[in-house]
């Protein structure tokens, strides 16, 4: 039987948070299925803990709702079964978990403290099981996560997710002009870029300070909001920075009650900006995620740890959050936006280095994949009445998702066979590259810089011949930093890094970096 | 869990849009950005005064950092 989309969860998961009302989800969950059907889509729910479901796509149910390993497994055999168009995970990480992903920034002189990266993105990958970030560079599959609330016991927030997902249409793209964007004042420069290449020359960026938290309904009634401010883990606030170490509340989920629009769309590029904690961590505020989607967003995509960008210029998060809102104004779905907005930021680079590949594989889609925020404007040939009648007759099967899920999954091999990622390691730095970054290290004005080597490592799967011919090349390709902190800026300091590529004994590549 | 530690200041996420100055909590399990359950996370006073002290706090860690429900000051060494 044809499946268009999953609703992947851990029922028994959900019947221990909620008991006896567990039966209230599982009707919510009938009628997103009704819904689905009626707009053409055809759904079908799968317990990944049922043994008879999981039989069905030959697949091994998990045992527990923790089972990370467990759960991509089956998630993967479902998806061999019924090559789904949309997988919808269903449910906080109590329910079905995020993969906790090998942080690639520790060990490196940025190491960040994060001690691993919650992750959706090997669900979004026909890559095997693994810790390893750098094996799941090439999604393939349209991912979304409805959420509930985690640790909850009243089912109420998730049946109001599935009730609206279930009650949604796509709008007209003028339900979406306008937007709301809020800045850190520290970063205003990189988020005006951001803002003109989504909205236009000229568009309105809200900047903490002196701004905000408090805005008001007319402020936040765009549908589509971009956000670059600070986050922190277990906190329903996100901050604004101006002067620099100088913090201030920015947006906060207590204020967004009654003054969100329905259907709005959210990118933020906030640490933690997607990190679905427990409520009651947090003196019983749901995070901003939570809260919006709680408040009739479609949808929010974010980080769900520290993530990384530069305060002027674009980069890592200012990027990737662009390009999922980028494809969302082109008419995408929301999964499919998500997709193309990983896909595109990796497509970039020739390698990743580790925060890049962080950035790659922290951000996550909350809110059901198969949602179109946006019509797509027909052609005027869909229009004629040959198109129609051959439609009518049954002739005419379009397979216009079908074609685009094509791209998609050769877009996404494409980026795991051949994309490199650079790896710490501990070989010396070459005398002449030593040499060099110090050289450039002191007319930066590093002071006691230090030094570390990277290797750059590419898949080993076989590739076309004029990729198999680029390898002998990049065997040879390792980076070198330099890395320290300026002479104190704005009363604090700053770090720098210079960052050279080396092949075969030569400096191909030099660049260099700023933090925040 | 209980976790006892000098609270030094420390910048921390370098490179990071999480880059900043913190109080951290140097313990004998690791070292942790010390918060308060409800506190502001890059700006509380109360953390703040923490800085140079010994306590004894009672809470619980997530992401790396030692998220205080109720603390009480031990002797400096």
């Amino acid at each position: 039987m044809a499946v268009d989309k999953v609703i992947a969860t851990n029922v028994t998961a959900l019947k221990l948070k909620y008991g006896n009302k567990y039966p209230r989800v599982k009707a919510a969950i009938d009628a997103l299925i009704k819904a689905d059907l009626a707009r053409g889509l055809k759904t079908m729910l799968i317990a990944l803990d049922s043994p008879s479901e999981m039989k069905r796509v030959k697949g091994t149910p998990v045992s527990k709702a923790s089972d990370e390993q467990g759960a991509k497994a089956a998630v993967d055999a479902i998806c061999k079964r019924y090559r789904p168009d949309y997988l919808l995970l269903l449910g906080a990480p109590d329910v079905v978990p995020h993969i906790q992903l090998t942080n690639p920034m520790t060990g490196t002189p940025d190491d960040d403290d994060d001690p691993g990266v919650p992750s959706d993105v090997p669900y979004a990958s026909d890559a095997a099981w693994s810790r390893r970030p750098q094996n799941f560079v090439g999604p393939t599959r349209v991912v979304g996560r409805v959420p509930d609330l985690t640790g909850a016991n009243d089912p109420a927030y998730l049946v109001k997710l599935l009730t609206a997902a279930a009650g949604y249409t796509p709008r007209d793209r003028a339900d979406y002009s306008g937007h709301f964007a809020i800045t850190a004042k520290v970063w205003t420069k990189s988020t005006t870029e951001s803002a003109t290449n989504l909205f236009g020359p000229g568009s309105t960026v809200l900047t903490s300070p002196p701004l905000g938290p408090k805005w008001s309904k007319s402020q936040l009634a765009p549908r589509l909001h971009f956000i670059n401010c600070h986050g922190d883990t277990v906190s329903p606030k996100f901050f604004g920075e101006g002067p620099i170490g100088k913090f201030v509340d920015a947006h906060d989920a207590a204020h967004l009650h009654s003054r969100v629009t329905k259907g709005s769309v959210i990118a933020a590029e906030c640490c933690y900006g997607a990190e679905l904690y427990d409520p009651s961590a947090a003196v019983g505020q749901a995070g901003i995620a939570n809260t919006y989607l709680g408040e009739g967003a479609h949808a929010f995509f974010g980080s769900t740890n520290i993530a990384y960008g530069p305060s002027e210029g674009q980069g890592q998060a200012d990027l990737i959050c662009q390009y999922f809102i980028e494809s969302v104004q082109k008419g995408a779905s929301l999964g499919r936006a998500a997709l193309e907005a990983r896909q595109r930021f990796v497509a970039q680079f020739s390698h990743v280095d580790p925060s890049d590949l962080k950035t790659a594989v922290q951000f996550v889609l909350l809110g059901d994949p198969s949602l179109q925020p946006i019509k797509a404007t027909p052609h005027a040939f869909a229009r004629t009445k040959a198109v129609e009648r051959v439609s009518k007759s049954g002739a005419f099967h379009p397979e216009t998702r079908a074609f685009r899920r094509e791209r998609l999954v050769r877009a996404g091999s494409n980026l795991s066979r051949t994309l490199g990622t650079a790896v710490p390691t501990k070989t010396r730095v070459p005398a002449g590259v030593q040499r060099f970054l110090t050289q450039a290290a002191r007319e930066s004005g590093i002071r006691k810089p230090t030094f570390n080597s990277y290797s750059v490592s590419f898949p080993a799967a076989p590739a076309a011949p004029e990729v198999m011919r680029l390898r002998a090349k990049q065997r040879q390709r390792s980076m070198y930093v330099a890395l320290g902190s300026r002479a104190s800026v704005r009363g604090r300091s700053a770090v720098t890094a210079i960052i050279v590529t080396v092949e075969a004994g030569r400096i191909v590549h030099v660049r260099r970096v700023h933090s925040r | 869990m209980v976790l006892e530690g000098r609270v030094v200041q420390k910048r921390i996420n370098i490179g990071s849009k999480s880059e900043h100055d913190a109080a951290v909590l140097v313990a004998e399990d690791g070292e942790f950005k010390l918060r308060r359950q409800g506190g502001h996370p890059f700006a509380d006073p109360q953390v703040q005064a923490l800085v140079g002290k010994r306590i004894r706090a009672n809470g619980f860690v997530s992401a790396g950092q030692f998220i205080m429900e109720g603390y009480e000051l031990l002797p400096v060494d």
